[in-house]
């Protein structure tokens, strides 16, 4: 998988994850204005209003303004995705907080098609990394497949941090299926299979010897140019 | 009582509003939010066209097009999608659906195509009885 590649999958999974809350926002405010009609007919029109349903349609403007909120924020995430896209290469760092906050926005609707959960855990300050956006992103993506392609079914939890041999993302695997444990065995088995790019390997290794919950993604060390 | 649909997606906050706008205009609506469920659902009770998400968790859309098409031929299905592209509903399984939508869908468009489908349906009956 290549950058380009990288960046098709997360704006198709974003793409499809603000489709779903236009939907959402197409219905509740069609439903709100269904009910409106009705009332405003009067008669025998607004006495078959089901009971409950007026009270329904100010929920619907509450999950309105929540979809809103979504969609806002996938609009983020795609921005943030188009700036990497068109700086890859020639960006000198970034903060991995914001890239794992941006990469969970973007991928969402793809891990629910595997029954997973992305999280990333927000961090005080930003964790720097003399790394380009655009692959980091491609290593997040990475892991993501190998949960996925081992069954997926788990909650994953990104969190940026500094360990003495430089930054990197703090990978926890949380509630998962009958296929965790393959997941942890890919993720366990997968440290060579991440790609080298540019010179930098990224590399996946259990946090503690013995750990089968927590992976450090490294980032910021293991220079091989 | 009016048409009977079944609506099959995982964006549960989409589907059962959907179905309540449905409601209001007579229809008798049975949801589900993943795929399994949408196949034993129509083994209880048949819908005259059942709506299924392309891409839903466990057992996608299209996998559960390729079983009623299998065990219901005559059953309409149309299919409504997040998914843009070629992969959406350009090819493949996606074709033996009576139609497929993409989201945020029009909802008098929706109800066309619905009734389009259960009419299709009601179509292929009364051919099959008078060649019968």
């Amino acid at each position: 998988m290549d950058r380009s590649e990288c960046s098709s999958r997360l704006l198709a999974s974003a793409m499809h994850e603000l489709r779903n809350a236009l939907a959402v926002i197409r219905e509740c405010v069609g439903l709100a204005s269904d009910v409106a009609r009705l009332q405003a007919r009067g008669g025998e029109a607004a006495r078959n209003i089901p009971k409950g349903m007026t009270a329904r349609t100010v929920q619907d403007l509450d999950e309105v303004q929540r979809q809103v909120s979504r969609a806002s924020e996938i609009a983020d995430a795609v921005d943030f995705l188009g700036e990497a896209s068109t700086s890859a290469g020639r960006s000198a760092q970034c903060d991995l907080a914001r890239v794992a906050s941006v990469f969970c926005v973007l991928a969402r609707r793809r891990a629910r098609a595997f029954h997973m959960e992305l999280l990333a855990e927000a961090s005080n300050e930003p964790v720097w990394c003399a790394r380009d956006a655009m692959d980091v992103l491609l290593d997040l993506l990475a892991v993501f497949d190998i949960c996925a392609s081992a069954g997926g079914d788990v909650q994953v939890c990104f969190k940026a941090q500094r360990r003495k041999e430089g930054p990197g993302l703090l990978v926890s695997l949380g509630a998962g299926g009958e296929t965790k444990e393959m997941v942890v065995s890919a993720l366990a088995g997968s440290g060579s299979l991440m790609p080298d790019q540019g010179g930098w390997a990224s590399r996946l290794v259990p946090w503690v010897s013995g750990d089968t919950k927590h992976f450090w993604l490294s980032l910021g060390a293991g220079q091989t140019a | 009582m009016g048409l009977k649909l079944l609506l099959a997606d995982d964006e549960t906050e989409y589907v059962d509003t959907l179905a309540e706008r449905l409601e209001l205009r007579g229809y008798e609506v049975k949801v589900v939010h993943d795929g399994t469920s949408a196949l034993t659902s129509v083994e209880n009770d048949m819908p005259d066209v059942a709506v299924l998400d392309l891409f839903m968790p466990g057992l996608p859309g299209t996998k559960v097009l390729a079983e009623l098409n299998r065990r219901h031929p005559g059953l309409p299905v149309v299919l409504i999608t997040g998914q843009t592209g070629e992969n959406a509903c350009g090819d493949g399984p996606a074709q033996q659906a009576f139609a497929c939508l993409t989201k945020p869908v029009d909802f008098s468009d929706f109800i066309r195509i619905v009734s389009d489908a259960a009419q299709s349906r009601a179509g292929a009956g009364e051919e099959e009885s008078s060649h019968g």
